[in-house]
C-alpha cells in the first residue's frame, strides 16, 4: 500500500489554485493522474480514513487544502456509490465547494459493471442437412497460435 | 427495465475523466475468406435504466445463436447500485463463427423477450490467392 507522502501533489495544488469554479476543479482533478493513481492503490476504506483526516483542521497550506477534493475524487473513479454518498455527507467545514462537487459526483454517477468470459467450450453447428444436430467440441488453443483469427 | 443501448464490438473504453463510454470498431458484419475464424475478444455493450419501483439488482442472460440454435450462454449479474441508470461491458473471449449466415446475440431477463438484439452477419469470401514464386535462370558471368 502508498501512502498519501509518496504521491506529488503539484498538479492538484496548481488546479487548486487556478479553479475559479468546483467544475473546473473537478475536471482538472479527474485528469490528474496522481487522483487515478490513488484510487487504483488505495481501498475505499483507506480513501475514506484519509479524507476523514483531511478534513479535521483547518488547512494551512495549499495541500492541505485541496487534499479533501481529491480524496472525493479518486473514490468516485473507484465506480462505488456506497462510499461516495458516505464521502459526500461527511461534515467538511474548511472545503466550500465540497458538499457542491460531492452532489454532482452522486448525480452525474452511472454504475459501470465490466465482466470478462472466456468460452469454455464452443459449439459449432453441423453443415445443414435434413438430421443435422449441434456437437459440443472443446476447442483447444495453444499459446501464440493465432491461426483464423482476426 | 429498459435497454438503452446494447451493441457488439471490437472493444470500449470508459474515460475517466468524463466517465462517458466509447465503443470501438462495432461488429456488425464479418467478412472472411476462411472458416470457421475466432474472435479472441467480442465486447458486449450495454446500458439500463429502470423505474423507480423496479429492483436494483438484475440476473440478465445473454444468448448466442446462429439460425435459432442457441451456441453459447452467459449469465449476468447487472447492479444498479440505487441509480436508475447501469452500464455494463462484457468481454468475450474465443468465440468462433463456423458457418455463414446471421449469428444473434440477445440479452435477456429470465424468460422474457428479448431486451436488446445484435446480429452479426458472416460472409465468406473466396480465398486469397496464393503468391507464385518463379524462378529465373541466373544470369551468367560477364
Amino acid at each position: 500500500m502508498s501512502s498519501q507522502h509518496d504521491y506529488d501533489y503539484q498538479n492538484a495544488e496548481a488546479a487548486f489554485v487556478l479553479a475559479n469554479t468546483p467544475l473546473f476543479l473537478l475536471r482538472k482533478l479527474r485528469s490528474d493522474p496522481v487522483v487515478r493513481a490513488i484510487a487504483v492503490d488505495l481501498s475505499d476504506d483507506e480513501i475514506m480514513s484519509s479524507l476523514r483526516a483531511a478534513v479535521q483542521q483547518k488547512p494551512t497550506d495549499i495541500r492541505e487544502a485541496v487534499l479533501p477534493y481529491l480524496y472525493l475524487v479518486a473514490l468516485s473513479i473507484k465506480g462505488k456509490i456506497a462510499p461516495l454518498r458516505e464521502a459526500a455527507a461527511i461534515d467538511v467545514p474548511y472545503a466550500e465547494w465540497f458538499k457542491y462537487i460531492g452532489n454532482y459526483l452522486l448525480k452525474s454517477f452511472i454504475p459501470t459493471a465490466t465482466v470478462s468470459v472466456l468460452m469454455p467450450k464452443i459449439i459449432l453447428p453441423q453443415p445443414s442437412t435434413p438430421s443435422s444436430s449441434t456437437t459440443v467440441k472443446n476447442l483447444k488453443y495453444s499459446k501464440g497460435d493465432s491461426s483464423n483469427a482476426l | 427495465m429498459r435497454c438503452d443501448l446494447f451493441a457488439v464490438a471490437e472493444s470500449s473504453s470508459i474515460d475517466i475523466t468524463t466517465n462517458r463510454l466509447s465503443i470501438f470498431h462495432v461488429w456488425d458484419d464479418l467478412t472472411t475468406p476462411i472458416l470457421p475464424v475466432v474472435l479472441p475478444s467480442l465486447a458486449v455493450v450495454a446500458m439500463f435504466t429502470r423505474e423507480q419501483n423496479e429492483p436494483d439488482n438484475v440476473e440478465l442472460q445473454i444468448d448466442v445463436s446462429f439460425t435459432g440454435k442457441t451456441l453459447a450462454q452467459f449469465p449476468l449479474a447487472v447492479s444498479f447500485q440505487s441509480m436508475l441508470k447501469t452500464r455494463f461491458v462484457a468481454t468475450i473471449q474465443g468465440i468462433v463463427f463456423s458457418e455463414q449466415g446471421t449469428y444473434e446475440l440477445a440479452i435477456h431477463r429470465g424468460d422474457e423477450s428479448a431486451l436488446g438484439v445484435w446480429r452479426i452477419q458472416v460472409r465468406l469470401t473466396p480465398p486469397e490467392p496464393h503468391m507464385q514464386l518463379v524462378e529465373t535462370a541466373a544470369s551468367p558471368p560477364p
